[in-house]
């Protein structure tokens, strides 16, 4: 039979263990009402006071399953060798807007820009500046493929008298061009984004 | 830095503090974490059960139920058998570390006779 005193303990020591596992939460709260099993209510007192406040016992769980710390050995730069520099966290910036919006202020050239400088930077993964430099162009070169292609085809076929004859549905070369071009400026939009994005921040 | 000399040592030799114990006799929880409290090895029950759950975990101590009328029904912990390789072990390691560490940090003496 366990005290009332014992239970109110036992209680506020499971809600002080609340943060420990369920392994060790069962493990503590069970030996703590083994030792307060069967005592009348002056032992369960000095036992309680023996024991500690419930949230003493909690401190001690969490601070024995804290991980030793160790500290990292930092080892000193060589006599004579150049420092590491830290890239100032604009450069990563200017880049991405450059990439984002480059090609809009300044068509082609400012797109080159941005990605002059984004290869400068430490802020992305080469894989990352290898997709962001040629997934516009990629996209570009099959829109305009297909341009030629289609242009071939509205040329006319031999021999069925529709030769010289321009159809009005299919787009001309001019405005397939006018659509690379349009969707390279998207494309190096949204791959200035993606940079913005995941710009390394140290 | 402020390193707690006393935490970082007591952390590192618990464990086998408790396997030595528990070679003996087995123990159950509040004896176990009333000689260790006495030894100043843990701060209170709190620390203990941690350690026995990684000594179980790692299959160096194994615990049963005794029950009994005059009292509570305890949980005893004891040794098993790869408990009582690790703590071979461990003295083997303790009986060098412990002169050797005494070598590496013992006092000069320095002579202060001449003038």
């Amino acid at each position: 039979m366990t005290d009332s005193a014992a239970m109110t303990y036992l209680l506020a020591l499971s809600d002080a263990l609340a943060g420990e596992s369920a392994q060790v939460r069962g493990d503590i709260v069970a030996g703590v009402r083994e030792e307060l099993e069967g005592l009348d209510a002056e032992q369960t007192a000095a036992k309680i006071a023996e024991l500690g406040s419930p949230a003493f016992i909690a401190a001690s769980a969490r601070e024995e399953q804290a991980p030793v710390r160790v500290e990292p050995i930092v080892q000193p730069p060589e006599i004579g060798a150049p420092l590491p520099t830290v890239e100032p966290r604009w450069l990563s910036l200017v880049a991405a807007v450059l990439v984002m919006l480059g090609g809009v202020v300044l068509p082609v050239i400012g797109w080159v820009a941005g990605i002059v400088v984004m290869w400068t930077s430490k802020a992305w993964m080469r894989r990352q500046k290898l997709v962001v430099t040629l997934l516009p162009l990629s996209i570009s070169v099959i829109v305009l493929a297909i341009a030629v292609l289609v242009e071939m085809w509205s040329g006319g076929v031999h021999g069925s008298g529709l030769e010289g004859f321009n159809n009005p549905l299919v787009p001309t070369i001019f405005d397939q061009i006018w659509v690379a071009i349009f969707v390279a400026l998207f494309t190096g939009s949204a791959t200035g984004l993606w940079l913005l994005a995941t710009a390394k921040k140290d | 830095m402020t390193v707690d000399v006393a935490t970082q040592l007591r952390k590192g030799v618990v464990e086998a503090c408790i396997l030595g114990l528990l070679e003996r006799d087995p123990m159950y929880g509040w004896q176990l974490s009333e000689t260790l409290v006495g030894q100043g090895m843990i701060a209170s029950i709190g620390s203990l059960y941690p350690i026995l759950s990684r000594l179980k975990a790692q299959q160096l101590v194994t615990s049963y139920e005794v029950s009994s009328d005059a009292g509570p029904t305890r949980k005893y912990y004891r040794l098993t058998a790869e408990g009582e390789r690790h703590l071979d072990n461990f003295r083997q390691q303790w009986a060098l570390f412990v002169p050797a560490v005494d070598t590496l940090v013992a006092p000069t003496t320095k002579d202060n006779t001449h003038d």
